[in-house]
Formats: C-alpha cells, sequence, structure tokens
C-alpha cells in the first residue's frame, strides 16, 4: 500500500480513537462525581 | 430521541456502515488513471472536509439560536458541533497534506482554500477556548455564541473559495458546473463515505449533548445543595 494513504487512513482512525477516548474519560469523570454527589446527599 | 434511537445502536450502525466505506474505498472504486491508489485518500478528505463545513453551519444554527432563544439546548448543540467539528477539520488538514505531497509535489500552499480551511481550524480553537477558559456563566455562552454566529462567514468563504478564485486546490466535484465530475462507482463510494462519517458525526454529537447536559445538571445539583446548607 502507498505510504501516504497508510498514513492518511491511520492517522484519521488515530484522531477518531482519541476523541472517543477522551469523551469516554469524561464521562467516567462524570459519573464518579455523581456517586459523590449522591453520597454526600445520603449521608445528610 | 434515546429511547426510539439508543446511541448504543447508532454507534453499531456507524461502524458497519465504516466497514462498507472501506470496502468500497479500496474494492468496489476504481483505480485513477494519472494519480493510482494514493487518489483514495480522497475519499476520506471530501467526506471530512463537507462534514467540517456542515459542523460550522450547525454552530451558527445553534448560536443564532442560542442568542434569539436563550435555549439551553441549543447552547449544547453548538458546543457539542464545535468539538467535533474540530475533530473532523484536524482529520482535513492532516489528509490534505498527504495527498497533496504525491499528487502536486508540495505539503502546503497558502491558496485560498486551504488557507481559508486554516482559518476554519483556527476558529474551531478559538471557541473551544473560550469556552474552556472562561469561567462566567451566562456570559460564556454569549460570547461563544457570538464567535460562532461571525466565525460562519469563514466557512462560506471557505466553500466558495475554488468557485470565486483560481487555486492550487482542485476545482468542486459536488455541484462544480459541466466538466466537474466522477466515475459513476467513485460517486457512490464518495456518498456511502461521506453517509458513514456523517453518521459518526451525529453520534459523537449526541454523546457531547448528553455530557453537556449531565454537567449542567450536576452544577444545579451542587448549587442547590450550598443554598440549602
Amino acid at each position: 500500500m502507498n505510504k501516504f494513504l497508510f498514513a492518511a487512513f491511520s492517522l484519521v482512525w488515530l484522531l477518531f480513537f482519541i476523541y472517543v477516548w477522551v469523551l469516554s474519560r469524561r464521562q467516567s469523570k462524570l459519573d464518579q462525581e455523581l456517586a459523590d454527589l449522591k453520597h454526600k446527599l445520603r449521608r445528610e | 430521541m434515546e429511547k426510539i434511537f439508543p446511541r448504543q445502536v447508532h454507534i453499531v450502525i456507524a461502524l458497519v456502515w465504516f466497514v462498507v466505506a472501506l470496502y468500497m474505498i479500496f474494492l468496489y472504486a476504481p483505480q485513477e488513471a494519472t494519480m493510482g491508489e494514493v487518489q483514495r485518500i480522497f475519499y476520506i478528505h471530501f467526506s471530512l472536509a463537507c462534514t467540517a463545513l456542515l459542523a460550522y453551519f450547525f454552530v451558527f444554527l445553534g448560536s443564532m439560536g442560542y442568542l434569539w432563544k436563550r435555549s439551553h439546548g441549543a447552547d449544547d448543540f453548538a458546543y457539542a458541533c464545535a468539538e467535533a467539528g474540530f475533530i473532523y477539520c484536524s482529520g482535513v488538514l492532516l489528509t490534505g497534506p498527504l495527498w497533496a505531497k504525491p499528487a502536486w509535489g508540495i505539503w502546503w500552499t497558502w491558496d485560498a482554500r486551504l488557507t481559508s480551511t486554516f482559518i476554519l481550524w483556527l476558529l474551531y480553537i478559538g471557541y473551544l477556548m473560550l469556552r474552556s477558559y472562561v469561567d462566567n456563566p451566562g456570559r460564556v455562552e454569549v460570547l461563544s455564541a457570538v464567535v460562532g454566529v461571525l466565525g460562519f462567514v469563514d466557512a462560506v468563504i471557505d466553500y466558495m473559495a475554488i468557485r470565486w478564485w483560481r487555486t492550487q486546490h482542485p476545482q468542486p466535484v459536488l455541484a462544480g458546473g459541466p466538466g466537474s465530475g466522477l466515475d459513476p462507482r467513485m460517486w457512490l463510494t464518495v456518498f456511502v463515505t461521506w453517509g458513514a462519517f456523517l453518521c459518526l458525526f451525529f453520534y459523537l454529537v449526541r454523546q457531547r449533548m448528553a455530557l453537556g447536559s449531565a454537567r449542567r445538571a450536576l452544577v444545579e445539583l451542587r448549587r442547590a445543595r450550598a443554598s440549602s446548607i
């Protein structure tokens, strides 16, 4: 396969995988914050 | 929306669509006569570029919606489209030079299309930086909506650049007038690939909007808790 073609497809997929990973990390962080808040509310 | 068309189903459809698109790009579409197999970059470059422009149009609509109705939904939509649009625009700027080098012999040139796409990318960055660094609820939404509306001028210039000026970038294949166009199998591959990228775009926007509204709900809960103590 042509090296430019390979690089173009690889970099685009890498870019999208990184963005999806960032989104899932933000989601996990938000879930954690929500769980902490629920825990605090239950104690009050 | 979530009940009728869950996000899990949405991403599965997008992934299957991508498998079909990749099959068409590498096995169905004919090889271009002068550039050879490197021309297959065109299918993703074109799809990324069209989606990046469309994303800025959505940013414009969401921003107008916020300025007009002060709707948080419209603001969340604009923000989500800006973030996903930035990823698409970055993809355009990555694939463009990788196609330009073997096709033109240079990685980059400051012609009207390339420059206006680069400015669009900077606008996306500016919008996202504004959202991240201005920590003043109410004000940040208004400021970013103004950027979203004013920046749309560049999206229009970007779209029209190859119609208004003679550029190093090729003339339009879509709505480009007589003489423009592609082999029918290439057209079909273009539309299937663009469809896959659009499907993924809307999934990313939905995911980002869900995150935005959950964050807003959390902030409101915290505020309510703080005021009740």
